[in-house]
């Protein structure tokens, strides 16, 4: 967890995202960083990072493969700045493409336009 | 004499009495039991147990057990292990050898690597005397399920009384489950972070959720819960389950508000009990009442997991630009990434837009309709 403290993360912070996910002492810091590096990719800045972690410190035990494939999902959707809606729904990491789609398709059955629901994204708590 | 050898050992004379009338009366062969159970490692006491266990031993040439420990060997065991597994299960210097190499066969067919089985026939020596055929069953139900074998594998790790299990107890928790709703995958979720789901013959929801049903959630409520943050099911979440929920009332939220809470972001139940009261003085002292940090957080459940930093930024931005009532009334707009309000902002006051403040708030694409561009676009990344 060296890393996160590189990364400023006060140690208040990181004990309240060890309490919230036990299995963080576990994951080694190339992980960490692997998944900082594919979030700094779609437009996350530090306080974005920091907001991420903070607010959903079980994303740190994804795999950061399985992260790729929910920002790819959201690119198919069209949404242009990623880092903007993971920052605001942190918790849109925890879930599975699966429950992606059938999150678009809901909107979809819904009546919503493809640009709606790339709005919904935007501008909705997912969780 | 072989009974005053044995009494100096520490048999009692009913001990003696009970393996004398079954066996020889080779004290040369009795010495050399001892001593071949002395370079195992064992003491007079565990000495003595193996012998009261196994009465048939004294018999048993040294040569055959030595075959026994030479296989264990073989399969991996290291001295200390060979000393555990015939202290914890001496019956295993009965079975033959036939019996040992294919219980191994069976289990390395399933897919245990070396040191899995070490460690499974470590923790269940007795296991090599057992049918597994209910073991193999399981493995099918659990394959069915959606597990590999070497997912099913790493659970029987984390909970080793699990290869003993019934595949019928099994089969009926996975009912139990999917009558309740939850798919495969939850089904997997669930017991892969907490394997011993399986065994509880109890209602799994009710046991563990009590509370919040006396609380007042209804049982979709808890499904979902568990459904959307798994984790929750681990008992070091659950152990604070209550004093979160008191928490909460403590800080003035009332029942209703609790319920809507957790149910629109379960995974507050993953914060301690300081955790949560310290976002909500966190956000309570960036200058907001005690009843509009209940209304906003009711509003926007969010806000107790977001940095406080992050809230900090927003609010001041609406601060300056006075949308501060508007933001305690309307708290949701929190959500909204503040680049996106800033570029919107400053487009509307560039021109001279600046009473459209509501319009801050609006869908790109109804931002697009009324002003003709797609703020999303002026966003500078």
């Amino acid at each position: 967890m060296d890393i996160l403290i590189r990364y400023g993360f006060s140690i208040e912070e990181i004990k309240n995202m060890m309490d919230t996910n036990d299995e963080l002492e576990s994951i080694p810091d190339k992980d960490i960083l692997e998944l900082i590096n594919v979030l700094i990719n779609i437009g996350c800045h530090e306080e974005h990072i920091m907001n991420i972690f903070i607010c959903n410190p079980l994303c740190l035990s994804k795999d950061v493969k399985e992260i790729k494939r929910i920002i790819k999902k959201l690119k198919e959707f069209k949404i242009k700045h990623l880092y903007m809606v993971i920052d605001s729904n942190p918790y849109i990491l925890n879930m599975s493409i699966e429950e992606l789609d059938n999150l678009y398709k809901a909107k979809n059955d819904e009546g919503l336009s493809p640009e709606e629901i790339t709005d919904y994204f935007y501008h909705n708590i997912i969780i | 004499m072989l009974e005053e050898y044995m009494i100096d050992l520490g048999f009692s004379n009913q001990d003696i009495k009970q393996i004398k009338n079954i066996h020889t009366n080779n004290l040369y062969n009795f010495k050399k039991l001892y001593q071949f159970f002395q370079q195992l490692g064992f003491n007079n006491n565990e000495f003595i147990k193996v012998v009261k266990t196994i009465p048939n031993i004294v018999s048993t040439s040294i040569e055959n057990l030595k075959s026994r420990i030479t296989l264990l060997q073989k399969i991996g065991f290291n001295k200390l292990d060979t000393y555990n597994i015939i202290k914890e299960y001496p019956y295993i210097l009965e079975l033959s050898i036939d019996k040992i190499n294919t219980k191994i066969e069976e289990l390395e067919d399933l897919g245990f690597s070396k040191n899995k089985l070490i460690n499974l026939i470590s923790t269940n020596p007795n296991l090599l005397s057992k049918d597994i055929s209910n073991t193999i069953n399981y493995f099918n139900i659990l394959n069915e399920l959606g597990y590999n074998n070497q997912s099913i594998i790493t659970i029987i790790d984390n909970e080793p009384s699990l290869i003993e299990a019934d595949s019928k107890v099994i089969s009926n928790k996975i009912k139990e489950l999917k009558k309740l709703g939850f798919t495969n995958k939850d089904i997997i979720k669930i017991t892969t972070l907490l394997p011993s789901v399986f065994l509880e013959d109890k209602d799994i929801l009710k046991e563990k959720f009590n509370y919040l049903y006396e609380f007042g959630f209804e049982e979709n409520d808890i499904i979902k819960i568990v459904k959307k943050v798994p984790n929750i099911i681990k008992n070091n979440y659950l152990e604070e389950l209550e004093s979160k929920i008191k928490k909460l009332l403590d800080l003035g939220f009332s029942n209703t508000n609790i319920i809507n809470i957790i149910n629109t972001n379960p995974n507050i139940l993953l914060h301690t009990t300081e955790n949560i009261s310290d976002q909500f003085f966190g956000i309570k002292g960036l200058g907001i009442s005690l009843e509009d940090t209940i209304k906003m957080i009711n509003d926007l459940p969010l806000l107790l997991g977001y940095n406080l930093m992050n809230i900090d930024k927003k609010y001041k931005f609406y601060k300056d630009i006075d949308l501060e009532e508007y933001m305690l009334n309307n708290s949701k707009i929190l959500i909204y990434n503040l680049d996106l309000i800033k570029t919107r902002w400053d487009y509307l006051t560039n021109n001279n837009y600046q009473d459209n403040k509501d319009d801050l708030f609006i869908s790109d694409l109804d931002f697009y309709h009324k002003y003709k561009i797609y703020s999303l676009d002026l966003v500078k990344e």
